[in-house]
């Protein structure tokens, strides 16, 4: 037997006599659940301004005033609630904005963004400024959170937003005739915020 | 004497020390006793449960938080000789902090798996992160409270409540979050 077997044999009978006493230790048994799984659904919100602002007024005079549609799209598997809400930077000029937001749909085939041509809003009148009208005040009153936001289309009767569905808002901005809004700026950014119900 | 008489007369002689052989034999007097029936065997470690063999605790899609699956499963010591038991996941759960899984022990008497009947809890091992349950029989829960030995009959039921945690960060969940396929192990040791 050369060197090499009997070292292998040694180191064989080494393992057996490891694998013996791991073996030997102890008994084991065991059962088992199976497969366990759980998935989450989804909330996702997306709208078609591809990153671009909608609205602006520069070196506005009393009266002036813009519009823009922005169409929002729900893709969550979850149903959810929306609000808008959105935060207000500048040096003042939102205590004289009027702001009007109005949900509704486009009775043809959409307009490219931010057109409102064929936009046709929501029969509903839910807050007693006009059909499909879901917000109308002041800049400044408009929420800054979501805590605070407007509810989709009105608190008393939320919507459950479901996979697919989309909606059109129609938002105003007009300058109020006010001496004091002279020499100030505004920058608003419009959120939709969904949450699962 | 002739040749032929002097072996007859040989033959005679082996033939009557044969007899006086066999009476020697059968002069003598034997008695034996035993002590019978002595054997050797081992003990045994087994353990069973309640849910048929395959059948999984919770398999849930389309969860939301506030959502939570509640089970339960009767563990039952069989074996001979006295063990710890310990329970442990398998590897590879995913979700990260989306889940939460909360372990009770208890008792239970009424109900068939994966329900609950009268469970009624009396220690809880576990209330945390799915992803941070133990992985191996070192690290598993013990069985028992204070990884109290099992004896043969023993029963214990585990409630597993696994729901979803509440996540408000925009756009955290436009994408499905899955825990994966994971199971759930008893392991008996002697002890």
């Amino acid at each position: 037997m050369s060197r090499r077997s009997v070292l292998t044999v040694v180191a064989i009978a080494l393992a057996c006599v490891l694998a013996g006493a791991q073996t030997w230790a102890a008994y084991d048994a065991t059962t088992a659940s199976r497969a366990n799984s759980v998935t989450t659904g989804t909330v996702a919100l997306a709208d078609n301004d591809s990153g671009n602002a909608m609205l602006s007024l520069s070196s506005a005079l009393p009266g002036a005033t813009d519009t823009a549609c922005i169409t929002v799209t729900y893709t969550g598997s979850l149903a959810s609630t929306v609000r808008l809400h959105g935060t207000t930077t500048g040096s003042g000029l939102d205590a004289y904005l009027d702001l009007k937001i109005t949900r509704g749909s486009f009775s043809g085939a959409p307009p490219a963004f931010d057109s409102c041509a064929t936009f046709s809003p929501d029969a509903t009148d839910y807050v007693g400024s006009g059909s499909g009208v879901v917000y109308n005040g002041t800049l400044q009153a408009f929420p800054d959170d979501y805590a605070a936001g407007r509810v989709d289309p009105l608190p008393a009767g939320p919507e459950a937003w479901t996979s697919g569905e989309s909606h059109v808002y129609k938002v105003q901005v007009t300058l109020r005739n006010n001496a004091s809004a002279a020499g100030k700026a505004a920058t608003q950014t419009f959120t939709w915020e969904a949450r699962n119900t | 004497m002739t040749r032929i008489r002097k072996v007859s007369l040989t033959l005679l002689i082996v033939g009557l020390l044969a007899i006086v052989a066999a009476v020697g034999a059968f002069s003598s007097f034997s008695q034996t006793t035993s002590n019978t029936s002595n054997s050797f065997a081992t003990g045994s470690v087994s353990i069973g449960d309640n849910d048929g063999g395959s059948a999984a605790l919770y398999a849930a899609a389309g969860q939301k938080p506030g959502d939570s699956v509640v089970s339960c499963i009767r563990v039952t010591y069989t074996g001979s000789l006295a063990s710890g038991v310990k329970l442990y996941a398998s590897s590879g759960i995913t979700g990260g902090t989306t889940f939460n899984l909360k372990v009770e022990r208890g008792t239970q008497t009424t109900g068939s798996f994966p329900g609950c009947g009268d469970f009624t809890p009396t220690s809880t091992p576990y209330d945390g992160a799915l992803t941070a349950f133990p992985t191996s029989y070192a690290a598993g829960l013990d069985g028992k409270a204070g990884a109290a030995a099992w004896t043969t009959n023993d029963v214990v039921a585990y409630r597993f409540t696994i729901s979803v945690n509440d996540d408000s960060t925009a756009g955290a969940h436009t994408a499905a979050v899955s825990t994966g396929s994971h199971d759930f192990t008893w392991e008996a040791r002697n002890s």
